[in-house]
């Protein structure tokens, strides 16, 4: 069982792991993260240059922009308009037409505004944008995305940072089954499993921040992704044995001596 | 000696009726809200020039200019000018 090419809005990805660039500990710590996860997607913030303290150093020093794809987020947006905003300086900042847009609902679970995000994906994939917006588990909210333009849709697996891995796992396969573009679980994964758990259940990539970033061992870390994501993925193509609610002997009963 | 009313006039008379202010040197600086904060420059700077005098590299930043974002190319012809509103923009880490 060959796989298919991981492709988004016509641009191919070796790795359907993509991980973000925020709350490492250093820029250095970051970059061999990075290396050891595979990806070759990560994510970025939008923000205010720091005019008094020149001397912090530039993030992108740290991101080799010709192996690694940089995508914008627009995180940290509460409104439409907020997000459109971020999303046009994102671009104009020089690498990409591309965001990850992020509309927040509430400030505590950082749950998407599904309805201010639709209309953002509209206005956004209407001016070129190559839209990946920020979801929940909800498939009709997914379909509308997809009808509004989104290039993929990135269902939440739980709460940003929370670690709590898939808590809809049934949504998630139903998101896949509905879906006509490729589907990334972002948010919510705390270790490996949880992300081999997202590829079995159909998605087509992973992405994820908090899991590697906040690790006591990053770089570990980035590495057992690594292996969960091509595990999960894997088992997913290899068609899985089904479900019962009993046992099904593995050895046979004829032979046994004594018998 | 010429009283107050009659050199009023006078100057009115020499400078014609649209200079009865006279023009003063540019002393007063330029100020701006720079990524939400006052600033002063001294006077009136191209975006390039402003980011130059920032230590800014152009080409790792996105500007607003009055909430219209400014494409790099036209960097050296948008004025920076008294009130104006900028915000000078990167990427930071995020997830």
């Amino acid at each position: 069982m060959a796989d298919s090419p991981f492709v988004i809005a016509g641009r191919t990805f070796t790795s359907r792991l993509i991980i973000g660039t925020g709350k490492y500990s250093s820029h250095a710590i970051m970059a061999r993260a990075h290396e050891a996860s595979g990806a070759d997607m990560v994510t970025v913030a939008v923000r205010r240059v720091n005019i008094s303290d020149r001397s912090r150093e530039s993030l992108l020093d740290y991101i080799d922009t010709d192996k690694m794809f940089i995508l914008p987020n627009t995180a940290g947006c509460y409104t439409a308009d907020e997000a459109i905003r971020t999303a046009r300086l994102g671009r104009e900042a020089g690498l990409s037409n591309w965001v990850k847009l992020e509309v927040i609902g509430d400030e505590r679970t950082l749950f998407p505004d599904n309805e201010a995000l639709i209309e953002a994906t509209q206005v956004l994939a209407r001016e070129g944008f190559v839209v990946l917006p920020y979801t929940n588990d909800d498939p009709i909210a997914c379909r509308k995305l997809q009808d509004a333009g989104a290039a993929a849709v990135m269902p939440l697996g739980a709460p940003i940072g929370s670690g709590l891995g898939i808590q809809n796992p049934n949504n998630m396969r139903i998101i896949r089954e509905f879906a006509r573009v490729p589907v990334i679980i972002d948010a919510g994964v705390g270790t490996a499993s949880d992300a081999a758990i997202a590829m079995e259940l159909g998605a087509d990539g992973v992405l994820m921040n908090t899991a590697i970033a906040g690790a006591e061992d990053p770089v570990a870390m980035a590495t057992a992704m690594k292996h969960a994501v091509l595990a999960g993925r894997l088992a997913y193509l290899s068609g899985r044995i089904p479900r019962k609610m009993y046992a099904s002997a593995s050895s046979p009963i004829e032979g046994m001596v004594g018998r | 000696m010429v009283d107050s009313a009659d050199s009023r006039t006078f100057r009115f008379y020499l400078a014609g009726p649209f200079d009865s202010v006279p023009a003063k040197p540019e002393t007063k600086k330029v100020q701006i809200t720079l990524n939400g904060e006052p600033f002063e420059i001294q006077r009136p700077l191209s975006v390039v020039a402003l980011l130059e005098q920032l230590d800014i590299d152009a080409r790792r930043v996105a500007v607003e200019h009055n909430l219209t974002i400014i494409k790099r190319h036209r960097f050296p012809e948008v004025m920076v000018r008294d009130g104006d509103q900028v915000e000078i923009v990167n990427f930071v880490g995020g997830g």
